[in-house]
């Protein structure tokens, strides 16, 4: 396959003002490890213990298929530092990816139930392995430590040495904190990110999707902070429009783009059902309306995201939220895929709205459809009071 | 990129042990097996062995230590008010229960409340109707993992009376804790009395 070098080393130029602001570091030779009197090794060596408390998080996906699919994109991805990689895909419902210095890179459930297809999932993944390559937590840990001196370091090893004790999510999120990137490491890492979606074939086009995603969820709840991504990087709008152009120009230098939607749908989909249940029980049905108003709108035949769409009206219950829900749930049961729950999705919204017959036929079919379904007890007493 | 969210449940879970330890110097008070106790909104249960009782915005048991296990009577809850207070979270963030709901929102409104509180993959699972009191309510457990990945397990019972809700939680780890003390809190729960 012909890689659009022309193209992309042209891409490089014009985003040079980013780049410049980026620390030097060089990057890391395969098989990199740090010298043992360094800081960095000092780094490493906090990143090291999270790392192995992640191993035995209970939070870690360990489906061998699930795991192989997004451990061979970013080897792909990762070309000759395919072997310095390490990837960790954890049960969490934010929409979240992050790169430890020491190779280590983890991926969020939230993020893949929020990618519609390859090229997607594989900018997010290129533009972590930039973080790596460009050695930003070196340089962001430096700038740190020098400008907080060693109190934050002590800081940085007691959360990181916590991670290690309890295999927490909590500690990690405070490592993170602590070596949060820069804004202009992040727009370098947009950068490297793109460049490496471009020079694997993947569509350029779907790069901009992913900012739209975030600014769409992030807008409809006034209550929420910023997606994790996003929480310290550039606005999404002002990604959007840069990846917009970028991908403008990219996309007549070859005809052979890539998404791959079916190798990522393939890989993801037996967990859809577990992860639309674990973004409900983020309590936040705004964001949620959202995010399965777009899947539902991208895969009409799909009706596990019309169930859970239907279902996130239901929890939000704002003005006309139930009879969106109906719509939804009855979108859902022309499916071939609908879960049995949308019939009770339909009886609870039937039995709230006063329509009793509806709730009654509801909950009967619900009820032969999932005969040993844990709230069938509940579900009879609701027939008794229809 | 940084994980603020994060940061928010473990400060929101620190704050609340804080809140609990700084509550404990003053407010910690022996409940007696054997002897009935009014735990809000004219309710009494009935201990089948000694708790900690630490009062707050609610009446909270505990045989160990808040942080390892946990009753919690969360009672007389209007509509409009969310089930239990968050710190750093405001109200109209958390979801409120309305007296319109049914058990399966109520369910549903427990595991958004628990989210925001910080907690993990929060599960339910055999929600069922059971006598609370004279009424009946409902029943169902929980299975979900603190911030740390510490994974927990819960039973909780409620019921609407009079637009209102009372709702009983029980949470603990889900190695050895819960087993050890389920049956006894069933109990306890199973004893709510209307005064």
């Amino acid at each position: 396959m012909k890689r659009p070098l022309a193209a992309i080393t042209g891409l490089s130029l014009l985003f040079s003002s980013a780049l410049a602001n980026a620390a030097d570091y060089a990057v890391p030779p395969p098989g990199y490890t740090p010298d043992m009197s360094s800081d960095e090794a000092g780094l490493w060596m906090q990143v090291d213990k999270a790392e192995a408390a992640i191993k035995v998080s209970p939070a870690l996906v360990r489906d061998e298929a699930l795991n192989k699919y997004v451990r061979d994109l970013v080897c792909k991805l990762a070309a000759e530092h395919c072997g310095s990689i390490r990837v960790y895909v954890m049960e969490v419902p934010g929409f979240n990816a992050y790169m430890m210095p020491n190779g280590a890179m983890v991926v969020w459930s939230g993020l893949l139930l929020r990618m519609e297809n390859e090229s997607q999932l594989a900018l997010v993944l290129g533009h972590e392995l930039t973080h790596y390559k460009h050695r930003h937590s070196l340089d962001q840990f430096r700038r740190v430590v020098n400008t907080s001196g060693a109190m934050m370091f002590v800081s940085f090893a007691t959360a990181a040495a916590g991670v290690g004790l309890l295999g927490s999510l909590a500690q990690l999120a405070a490592v993170g904190g602590l070596l949060a990137h820069s804004r202009d490491q992040e727009r370098d890492a947009d950068v490297g990110g793109f460049e490496v979606l471009a020079a694997n074939g993947y569509d350029p086009s779907q790069a901009p999707a992913i900012w739209r995603y975030a600014s769409e969820e992030s807008n409809a709840n006034p209550n929420h902070s910023k997606a994790l991504f996003f929480a310290t990087h550039p606005a999404p709008e002002e990604r959007m429009t840069s990846m917009t152009k970028r991908a403008e120009e990219l996309q007549s230098t070859r005809n052979d783009w890539t998404v791959n939607a079916d190798a990522y749908h393939a890989a993801t989909d037996p967990f859809l059902k577990r992860w639309s249940e674990g973004e409900l029980a983020r309590g936040e049905p705004d964001e949620s309306v959202i995010l399965f108003r777009r899947l539902a709108a991208g895969a009409p035949s799909r009706g596990i995201f019309q169930y859970f769409l239907a279902e996130s009206y239901r929890k939000r219950n704002a003005q006309n939220d139930l009879a969106a829900a109906q719509v939804s749930y009855r979108g859902a049961l022309a499916c071939a895929d609908a879960p049995a729950e949308a019939w009770r999705g339909l009886g609870l919204v039937a039995m709230k709205s006063g329509d009793n017959a509806a709730a009654k036929d509801a909950f009967i079919r619900y009820r032969d459809a999932a005969p040993d379904a844990g709230d069938k007890a509940m579900i009879d007493f609701y027939l008794t009071q229809l | 990129m940084k994980r603020l969210n994060g940061m928010k449940h473990v400060n929101r879970l620190a704050a609340l042990a804080l809140m609990l330890l700084s509550a404990s110097c003053a407010q910690v008070t022996l409940v007696e097996a054997g002897k009935p106790v009014v735990v809000g909104n004219g309710l009494t249960v009935m201990p089948q062995r000694q708790w900690n009782q630490i009062k707050t915005d609610h009446i909270l048991w505990t045989a160990d230590g808040p942080g390892v296990n946990q009753v919690n009577f969360y009672t007389g809850i209007k509509t409009g008010k969310p089930l239990f207070e968050i710190v750093g979270v405001k109200d109209q963030a958390i979801g409120a229960f309305d007296a319109k709901m049914l058990p399966n929102d109520i369910q549903d409104l427990v595991v958004a409340s628990m989210g925001k509180q910080g907690y993990q993959n929060v599960r339910p699972g055999n929600l069922t109707p059971c006598p609370f009191g004279k009424l009946t309510g409902f029943c169902f457990d929980l299975t979900f993992a603190t911030p740390d990945g510490l994974e927990m397990k819960g039973m909780t019972m409620a019921r609407k009376q009079l637009d209102t809700l009372d709702l009983f939680l029980f949470q603990a780890p889900g190695e050895y804790y819960y087993g050890e003390l389920a049956p006894t809190v069933g109990k306890v729960f199973a004893s709510a009395q209307t005064n």
